[in-house]
């Protein structure tokens, strides 16, 4: 089955990084001037994908799970982008995530399925400006089996104090609503995750992440507090490299595992069509 | 059930490929670091490469200002703060090649610098702010040597796009300014 799943991942990626080969003669280049406002949307027409391989780093489960997540994102116009979301990144704005999607080993920590689900996501812009803010929505099924469906609602945003400033802040609160198997603990989670990038050359940020996971219930003893360090890379103006090393409970409650106890590192890579 | 998943899987990946098909990159935009992907950049301009690469054969510059018959064209834009006439440093150099231009054409007797917005906000905000941002230009070429009586400066508001204004780059392509010469020595 691992071996139908990844085969079915590379089949899945690979004519995309086809189609991407034969963009290459478009123009690859920046504008010059460094002064629009960002936006946290894709353009109209255009395509993105990621993909992260999460690694559980834990003490006595190194590498189980190792799981691999790909994302894709499509502009619809300008304003509206959609998105079939694996990442735990790109699900709950939390880095750091181990067995979200597709799992390549082990059996744990989300991976008593090979493949457990996944996330449809639409995002509107609302701002763009030194602010700029997009409405973040979707449906999301986090396990099939049973069958976990929610909703999520939140904003993503990202301010940089002037657009030639090297420190980026990106925040992505969002409150997610469990619809079906809640008594499986399909329920209400509160996600507040804030990263901060700074850019130490032209192509590489560090980047800081913390943040909130809050479920409802039970939240004095299943709260985390994570804390991410790592680092983006831009190669050129389609392909991104970034590398997140993850503590997702640093402060925690005692039903999960907290502290240094739990460790994960996600790698992942970007390409924009 | 685990072959409904591999069926599951196949369609998700497939979907979004799908959309590939209609690429119409939009030449201007690049992706800058972030970890709530997406995260773009869109802006106007001739664009730079990242990484310099070496020179093969010397290209003849083409003039940042080129005088024509009716209006004096701007290899770039003028660029400001955003909602704001607040020159942006990027575009002081290209102000001062204007400057320089005019100064060097005394036959264009009297220019009309226009300001032009896109549609985002409502006609009066639009029309003020277009003529704050000419009269920004005017003033900055004043101070660097153009005589004010050879300029005026008028504000359109967005009345006047050149480009659709229901897509970002046709927004960015209708914030701009414009030199048009409305008196030229015979």
């Amino acid at each position: 089955m691992r071996t139908i799943l990844i085969t079915l991942t590379a089949l899945g990626l690979w004519p995309a990084a086809a189609h991407a080969q034969d963009s290459n003669t478009e123009d690859l280049a920046a504008p010059s001037s460094a002064t629009a406002p960002e936006r946290v949307t894709m353009p109209a027409k255009r395509v993105a994908i990621h993909a992260h391989l999460e690694i559980n780093l834990s003490a006595d489960t190194a590498f189980e799970p190792t799981s691999l997540a790909p994302d894709a994102w499509y502009g619809v116009n300008d304003d509206l982008t959609v998105g079939l979301v694996h990442s735990a990144t790109a699900r709950s704005g939390v880095v750091g995530g181990a067995g979200s999607s597709l799992c390549l080993t082990g059996s744990g920590g989300g991976c008593a399925e090979a493949y457990r689900g996944f996330g449809l996501e639409a995002r509107y812009q609302l701002l763009r400006d030194k602010i700029s803010l997009a409405a973040d929505g979707g449906l999301h099924i986090n396990h099939f089996d049973p069958f976990q469906l929610a909703l999520k609602l939140g904003v993503v945003g990202r301010w940089r104090p002037s657009p030639q400033s090297k420190l980026a802040v990106d925040f992505s609160p969002s409150l997610f609503f469990g619809f079906t198997e809640r008594d499986s603990g399909n329920k209400e989670v509160l996600v507040l995750p804030g990263t901060v990038m700074y850019a130490v050359a032209p192509k590489i940020s560090l980047a800081a992440q913390t943040g909130l996971v809050l479920p409802f219930a039970d939240a004095g003893d299943t709260f985390a507090i994570p804390l991410s360090l790592g680092a983006s890379y831009q190669l050129n103006h389609r392909i991104s490299l970034d590398v997140a090393f993850s503590l997702p409970a640093l402060i925690g409650g005692d039903q999960i595992t907290n502290g240094f106890d739990a460790r994960t590192l996600t790698l992942g890579g970007g390409y924009a069509l | 059930m685990l072959s409904r998943n591999s069926l599951r899987l196949a369609l998700a990946l497939a979907l979004p490929l799908a959309a590939c098909a209609s690429d119409q990159a939009a030449r201007q935009c690049y992706p800058v670091a972030s970890w709530a992907a997406p995260a773009f950049r869109c802006a106007s301009g001739a664009p730079a490469p990242v990484v310099a690469e070496p020179v093969i054969e010397p290209m003849p510059e083409e003039p940042e200002v080129q005088v024509n018959a009716e209006t004096i064209d701007l290899k770039e834009r003028v660029q400001f703060e955003n909602d704001s006439a607040v020159l942006l440093d990027a575009s002081r150099s290209l102000l001062d090649d204007v400057a320089r231009t005019i100064t060097e054409h005394p036959e264009l007797v009297r220019i009309r610098i226009e300001g032009h917005t896109d549609d985002k906000a409502d006609d009066r905000h639009n029309q003020r702010l277009s003529k704050r941002r000419a009269d920004a230009v005017r003033n900055y070429l004043i101070e660097h040597g153009v005589a004010a009586s050879r300029l005026e400066a008028k504000g359109f508001g967005e009345s006047r796009p050149i480009a659709d204004n229901s897509t970002e780059e046709g927004r960015e392509q209708n914030r701009r300014v414009e030199l048009h010469i409305v008196e030229r020595a015979p």
